[in-house]
């Protein structure tokens, strides 16, 4: 066709130019292509037009003032600046956004260059939700980022961490060279070897072998050089590694070939001992990098909390990154917030509550110069510390960091198997080491070396960690968040449920029936609530929250768990609790001045999901209600009489009912359960925040209660995986052992066999647990 | 037979050349991220009808 014949016409869909046809340019809409021609009818025809509307980004509109724009002062601070930037200009910065799941959301964030002018490249990983950004100069890097806080992410700023990459990067290059070295030596030496075994002789054959053992030298010394070293390091650990089976058989294999060639024999086995080589550092390669991948995400799940600090130096306040406070310095923690690092109080006495720290939930009173610790939430005003890290040896900061170490442990699931399945092969080489030693000719040889190969016990030490990662990762996909790695070993055995009532069971709303007294007091509840953590609580100050209540000032707040809350306004005392039929009272000295009748909202599918689990497990409710709601439960759960309910307990009679059971699992909704998670042996929380999420052992992030079945339904395939993983790998090794004992396999086939079921394994368990839902 | 003295240092010559070409292509950093490509599809946007790679 000629091009004279067309125009240049933008697409209706996707707005690239494209040429068309003459006698279409009349007409308004063209596509560039029929996909595009597709989707346009698609939109249109749903009566979704909109979406072209707003193609054009800068008709959105963002709130005007991020909520969080507060935490970020510390972004304008130079010396941040200096110690978080990148690049000779100070203009690159690396940020973890939290909270992003789907493609739209990294899509924005890719985008960022087009959405705000002084952003001039944004590069966001969707595997580890780092995003890299380069700025127009340093200045703007607060408001970019109240930029993103106005878009609704928090972003976490990550210091130059270029060194730990680049070291990653570094081992990955000398693996794949080491791979890529391994491969060339095998196959050269597979050329010489085939024409052996097809038949070259006398010159030919000597020429051939001499180089088959000259190439085999830099594969016995470099290619193998990981091994060794995890050999080593497995003795000085006094742990054996993985990697002994392989050694002997290499180390030995290697001696027999040269001994042979040197004495003019024809045993050489060093083709099979390339390929084994190979294609263990292969698999090792490939299995390097899927850890990498399906672990990656969660490295910076744990950067929570408070992280910027207010600097007090003379009478000036300056906001730094909490990295950059030093012991020594003065800082200020407003009301409500945590306590981001140990210090010495040095304003007036305030109210703390270290719940977090040592389970207690009574507002703990420290005077000036006590020590106060991190991680306790300043109740009472602003105050005044000055940091010093040697007061504690551990800080909340320490103790997050330990739960992240945590998950790294799944290496203990490898130790356990290796440790046995090495033990048990080398038990193994040395009987038959007795056993053939003494046969006529290098038969015996043969078959020593065919299962000291075929014994190496890669696949149970890989199969099994594998297995707990991948079923971590999938949970994680679907709102289940496991935070710790024991998790699946004391599900096995769990036998008791505990649940919590309000908002764990029921759905956390209420309806406010009648509210009798004087409404002009309504101010001073949603006040006081405000502060309350407790599910009821946070529904009243909502639903009373109106723009005419008056702003009030609380002197001496009090939350005391199973009671109420108390707090001084105005030199009144007033105090909020419940009555024995359920009713919030408000009390202005000692006097009650409001009632408020209230019913709770059942979810009727939770009561179904508890009569499926009453079939498997006890089932006991505990609650912190009084005898009027408890009485309401119950009868809507008097069809399943298995189930216990104890009501009126405060945290603490939780906490004894809990102690009472063992192998159980408490389930709450978090913030009012902190001591009973912190001491249950498995613990979930159906709401995610900062607060719980570490003290828990599983959060579920969305959907609440339903989670569950889902939860037990995946860690019930997770387990039946492992079970027929090791089974697989049993038979797998019976099988080789039996063939290599009748004479069957030689070195040659083991070899092949022997990194094939490391390979096997790694298949059989992702086929075990792909989504089948 | 004196063909093989002519014909396996070639060989071993044209195999080292590739394990060459290999190691450049490693250092090179091209196997270095093989994730991020897939996403690239994602990220072009428009705006006026101009594309990001015509800017």
């Amino acid at each position: 066709m000629l091009v004279k014949n067309k125009n240049l016409s933008v697409c209706t869909h996707c707005g690239d130019s494209y040429l068309s046809q003459e006698s279409e340019s009349g007409s308004l809409k063209g596509f560039c292509c029929s996909g595009c021609e597709v989707v346009y009818d698609c939109i249109h025809n749903s009566g979704l037009d909109e979406f072209y509307d707003l193609l054009d980004t800068e008709k959105i509109e963002l709130p005007k003032v991020a909520l969080s724009a507060k935490e970020y002062e510390y972004l304008k601070n130079p010396s941040f600046i200096k110690e978080f930037s990148r690049g000779n200009r100070q203009n690159q910065f690396q940020f973890y956004i939290q909270g992003i799941e789907c493609m739209a959301c990294s899509w924005i964030f890719n985008n960022l260059s087009q959405l705000h002018q002084n952003v001039e490249i944004a590069n966001f990983l969707p595997e580890s939700n780092i995003l890299n950004l380069s700025l127009k100069d340093s200045s703007v890097l607060f408001d970019v980022i109240n930029f993103i806080a106005r878009l609704g992410y928090k972003a976490v700023p990550l210091k130059n961490t270029e060194e730990a990459e680049s070291y990653y990067l570094k081992e990955q290059r000398e693996d794949l060279i080491r791979i890529g070295a391994t491969g060339f030596l095998w196959m050269n030496i597979m050329l010489y070897s085939i024409s052996i075994y097809s038949g070259a002789t006398n010159d030919t054959k000597y020429i051939f072998n001499i180089i088959q053992s000259l190439l085999f030298i830099p594969l016995f010394v470099y290619s193998a050089q990981p091994f060794y070293k995890n050999v080593l390091s497995g003795l000085k650990r006094q742990s054996p590694s993985l990697d002994f089976p392989i050694v002997i058989s290499i180390v030995l294999g290697t001696a027999l070939s040269y001994y042979s060639f040197f004495t003019g024999g024809d045993k050489l086995y060093f083709d099979s001992i390339s390929m084994f080589i190979f294609l263990i550092l292969g698999t090792r390669y490939l299995l390097k990098s899927l850890l990498r991948k399906e672990v990656a995400t969660d490295l910076f799940e744990c950067v929570y909390g408070e992280q910027q600090v207010c600097l007090i130096s003379g009478d000036q306040k300056s906001y730094l990154h909490i990295s950059q406070i030093k012991s020594g310095d003065k800082i200020m923690v407003g009301e409500g917030q945590i306590i981001p690092l140990n210090g010495v109080l040095k304003s007036s006495h305030s109210y703390f509550n270290e719940s977090l720290i040592t389970g207690e939930s009574n507002p703990v009173l420290r005077e000036t110069g006590d020590a106060v610790r991190s991680g306790a939430k300043n109740l009472s005003h602003d105050i005044f510390l000055q940091v010093s890290e040697e007061e504690f040896s551990n800080s909340f900061h320490d103790y997050v960091a330990g739960i992240k170490i945590g998950s790294a442990s799944l290496e203990k699931y490898a130790k356990f198997g290796s440790t046995y399945s090495v033990v048990l092969s080398v038990l193994l080489i040395l009987l038959s080491v007795l056993f053939w030693i003494n046969e006529p000719s290098t038969i015996g040889y043969e078959k020593i070396l065919a299962l000291m190969i075929i014994c190496c016990p890669c696949a149970l030490g890989i199969g099994m960690p594998l297995a707990t990662i991948i079923k971590t990762k999938m949970l994680a996909k679907k709102g289940i968040s496991i935070r710790k790695t024991n998790v699946f070993e004391k599900f096995s055995s769990l036998k008791t449920l505990l649940f919590d009532k309000t908002g764990t069971l029921t759905t956390g709303e209420y309806r406010v029936l009648n509210v009798t007294g004087e409404r002009f007091y309504l101010s001073h509840l949603v006040a006081l609530e405000k502060r309350s953590e407790h599910p009821v609580g946070v529904f009243l100050a909502e639903h009373f929250q109106t723009a005419e209540n008056l702003s009030l000032d609380i002197k001496d707040f009090k939350e005391t768990p199973g009671v109420g809350i108390s707090g001084i306004i105005d030199n009144h005392l007033y105090s909020v609790c419940s009555n024995d039929e359920g009713e919030i009272l408000l009390l202005k000295d000692q006097t009650m001045i409001l009632k408020i009748e209230m019913s709770e909202v059942y979810d009727y599918e939770n009561i179904k999901l508890l009569e499926e689990l009453s079939t498997q497990y006890h089932i006991k409710i505990l609650t912190g209600d009084k005898k009027t709601n408890v009485e309401k439960f119950k009868k809507s759960i008097s069809h399943i009489p298995s189930i216990i309910v104890h009501g009126g307990l405060s945290p603490e009679d939780k906490v004894t009912y809990l102690n009472k059971e063992k192998e159980s699992l408490y389930i709450g909704d978090g913030l009012n359960d902190i001591l009973v998670m912190k001491e249950a042996e498995l613990s979930i929380s159906l709401n995610a925040s900062p607060l719980v999420d570490d003290l828990c052992d599983i959060v579920f992030f969305r959907g609440g209660l339903k989670k569950l079945s889902i939860l037990f339904k995946e860690l019930n395939h997770l387990q039946k995986s492992i079970r027929s993983i090791i089974t697989i790998s049993i038979i797998y090794n019976i099988v080789g052992i039996t063939l290599v004992t009748l004479g069957v396999t030689g070195p040659l086939i083991s070899a092949i066999l022997m990194p094939l079921s490391s390979l096997f394994v790694v298949g059989f368990t992702f086929f075990k647990l792909r989504e089948v839902y | 037979m004196e063909v093989l003295l002519l014909t396996i240092p070639i060989s071993l010559l044209l195999a080292a050349f590739f394990f060459k070409l290999f190691v450049w292509s490693v250092k090179n950093g091209q196997y270095d991220d093989l994730e991020t490509q897939k996403n690239i599809i994602f990220n072009k946007v428009k705006v006026k009808g101009l594309s990001n790679d015509d800017k």
